[in-house]
């Protein structure tokens, strides 16, 4: 009987170039990761521009107002930060600071969306609703319903907005929203619609029923039938 | 950084499969490798052991093909000596066989079926050959065979020499994905060779030294992979088996799912009883075998039982989140219209390693079409039947590990073919 050699110098040459491949993934996926988080900074940064833009616009124009201001296309650009940033906390995670960051920026410039719809509606009677959808993406069960309800409900009758706001964010416009419609934790997920505030999970026969989301679409259609063509 | 219990399932798997294909890869073109050359004075005489059970007219001449390929294979008559195993067949399987004596086969008669592996042992006793193999029924070889086999055992320290088995012209779905399962089988062990480390020696002819045999017992028939025991005890031993990957043997494999099912189960049920028998070949003294090939072999075992729960679990989670999903909408059927964006194409840790993989998994692909001379394309059907083999085959490694912890007895039928 013979003792059979061992290869040893194979296996750690495998073994290290296993790491070598773990080590080269890892910075590849990070370095992937740090551009996206980039690109949602730029996104986010030519969202300021705009919004100061819609915002001069309320100043300097005094007469036809409800004609020039035109938020559509801010909107849509708003919504896909949001979809972005959902993507990336799916990568970094909950807690991740770059990613919270943004996420804090971004909250702000809903704020600012949210301010001009809302002067916009009230200047120019504009009767579709405003949301704001309270979260948390901690530990919340209700929260990933109730998005899931909203996504749906919006995709359905595209004409109002939604606001989505993390409520563990900390900036001083957000805090004050939180304070002034007692946001709690254990209320969470809380809907604002117009002022009326909603504590927990509202389905979506209640929200259609409330909002009249039916008739609103009809009139919607009316008034710009291209936009449904 | 942030890491997932999925990351780390994707992480621990990813490792361990680049790892052992790293390994895999440093061995294809060892530089140890010993080459065995036809020679003309090396022609030890070789005993061909066929079990039959049954084998008569009604199985359309199976027999048939399986003698004459050995009747007319290259190596010297007066060399080659055919037994042929009638084990208490209730048909005319004898009658057929008896035929064979007019060409000198020899024919042993056991009036009650004992088993196959009984029946090769039965086989063995008689035989006079300095060199055995078992040849299934339902299996024939390639005219050189012997002569590719045979020069392997100048090195006295080699007791076995295995050729490689395939599935003949597959026809059915589960046929083809035996052909694939063949096929890989057919490149690891040539991996395994190179590594001087072969943990299984199939049954279906695998030539053996008949003095080791005789010396170190001969079949066990108490186990139902009398083939993987014969394996293990060589190497426990520390003798070599050699694969000779030119060297082609052609096979069935099973029709019916069922079969399928036993068999795999019969085969993982006995692999996990022998590696416990057979624990202390875990060991540096058995070389790479010991340090190498049956730890990972164990790891890979329990890693596929692990991901088959875990893919179950994921499953089950998942649907019932969509289902639940549904049901808040009011079962409205999802949106399909998709808007291409490059932002959302996943490029994160738990993606490109498992990429890497799948290119390493792509490159043996081509090395096993290339070492086994393969004609047709298998890159689209291996990926599709290793799909299939990966849910069967873990099925099968659960049931197997299920039998085991439950001490259940495994009924798998005449183990006739394809073992």
């Amino acid at each position: 009987m013979h003792r059979k050699k061992i290869k040893s110098s194979r296996y750690f040459a495998a073994f290290f170039l296993t790491i070598i491949i773990f080590l080269v993934g890892f910075i590849i996926g990070e370095y992937i990761s740090e551009q996206k988080l980039q690109l949602v900074y730029g996104l986010e940064q030519d969202l300021r521009i705009e919004s100061l833009g819609n915002e001069m616009l309320f100043e300097l124009v005094t007469e036809d107002l409800c004609e020039n201001i035109n938020l559509t296309s801010y909107t849509d650009e708003v919504s896909s930060i949001g979809t972005k940033l959902t993507y990336m906390e799916g990568i970094y995670g909950y807690n991740a600071p770059q990613v919270w960051s943004l996420k804090n920026y971004y909250s702000l410039l809903l704020i600012r969306h949210w301010l001009l719809a809302a002067e916009a509606k009230d200047v120019c009677k504009i009767e579709k609703p405003l949301v704001m959808y309270f979260y948390t993406n901690k530990n919340c069960v209700d929260c990933e319903d109730q998005g899931l309800v909203l996504t749906n409900v919006h995709r359905n009758y595209p004409f109002f907005y939604i606001y989505s706001f993390e409520v563990a964010l900390d900036n001083a416009a957000l805090n004050f929203l939180r304070e002034k419609y007692d946001i709690q934790e254990h209320k969470l997920p809380t809907l604002v619609i117009d002022e009326k505030v909603f504590y927990g999970f509202q389905s979506k026969d209640f929200l259609m029923e409330y909002m009249d989301l039916e008739r609103l679409l009809a009139e919607d259609k009316k008034q710009h039938p291209s936009w449904y063509s | 950084m942030y890491i997932t219990f999925h990351a780390i399932v994707i992480y621990i798997l990813s490792f361990f499969g680049l790892f052992t294909s790293i390994v895999y890869f440093l061995t294809i073109k060892s530089p140890d490798k010993k080459e065995y050359v036809l020679d003309d004075k090396f022609r030890p005489k070789v005993s061909i052991i066929i079990p039959i059970w049954n084998e008569g007219s009604a199985q359309g001449g199976r027999l048939k093909k399986t003698v004459d390929s050995l009747l007319n294979c290259d190596y010297p008559k007066n060399k080659l000596e055919i037994i042929i195993v009638n084990d208490g067949s209730t048909d005319d399987s004898l009658k057929l066989a008896k035929e064979y004596e007019l060409f000198g086969v020899k024919i042993l008669s056991n009036k009650v079926s004992q088993g196959k592996t009984i029946a090769i042992n039965e086989g063995l006793k008689h035989a006079t050959g300095e060199l055995v193999a078992g040849l299934d029924a339902d299996s024939f070889i390639e005219a050189d065979v012997l002569n590719k086999l045979v020069p392997c055992f100048k090195d006295p320290q080699v007791m076995g020499a295995i050729p490689s088995i395939k599935i003949w012209k597959p026809k059915t779905f589960l046929q083809k994905v035996q052909f694939h399962e063949f096929l890989s089988a057919v490149f690891i062990r040539h991996l395994q060779s190179e590594l001087g480390a072969i943990p299984l020696a199939p049954g279906a002819f695998t030539l053996v030294r008949r003095k080791f045999v005789e010396e170190h017992g001969l079949l066990n028939a108490r186990t139902m992979v009398e083939d993987l025991e014969l394996s293990l005890r060589i190497q426990s031993h520390n003798y070599l088996i050699e694969n000779v990957i030119d060297a082609n043997v052609y096979t069935s494999g099973v029709v019916g799912l069922k079969a399928f099912v036993n068999q795999r189960l019969r085969w993982f049920y006995g692999f996990l009883i022998q590696i416990k028998r057979y624990k202390h070949l875990f060991s540096k003294d058995y070389g790479n075998l010991g340090v190498f090939i049956l730890p990972t072999a164990v790891t890979f075992v329990f890693l596929t039982i692990a991901l088959f729960f875990y893919a179950i679990i994921m499953l089950v989670y998942n649907a019932t989140h969509w289902i639940r999903g549904l049901y808040l909408i009011g079962f409205q059927l999802p949106n399909f219209q998709y808007s291409f964006d490059l932002f959302f194409i996943s490029v994160s840790n738990t993606t490109i390693i498992p990429v890497i993989l799948v290119i390493v998994a792509l490159v043996f692909v081509y090395y096993i079409k290339r070492i086994s001379g393969e004609k047709q394309n298998i890159l689209v059907p291996f990926i599709t039947f290793t799909f299939t083999y990966w849910l069967l085959g873990s099925f099968c490694w659960v049931l197997a590990l299920y039998y085991y912890i439950r001490k259940k007895k495994v009924k798998w039928g005449p183990n006739y073919f394809s073992s």
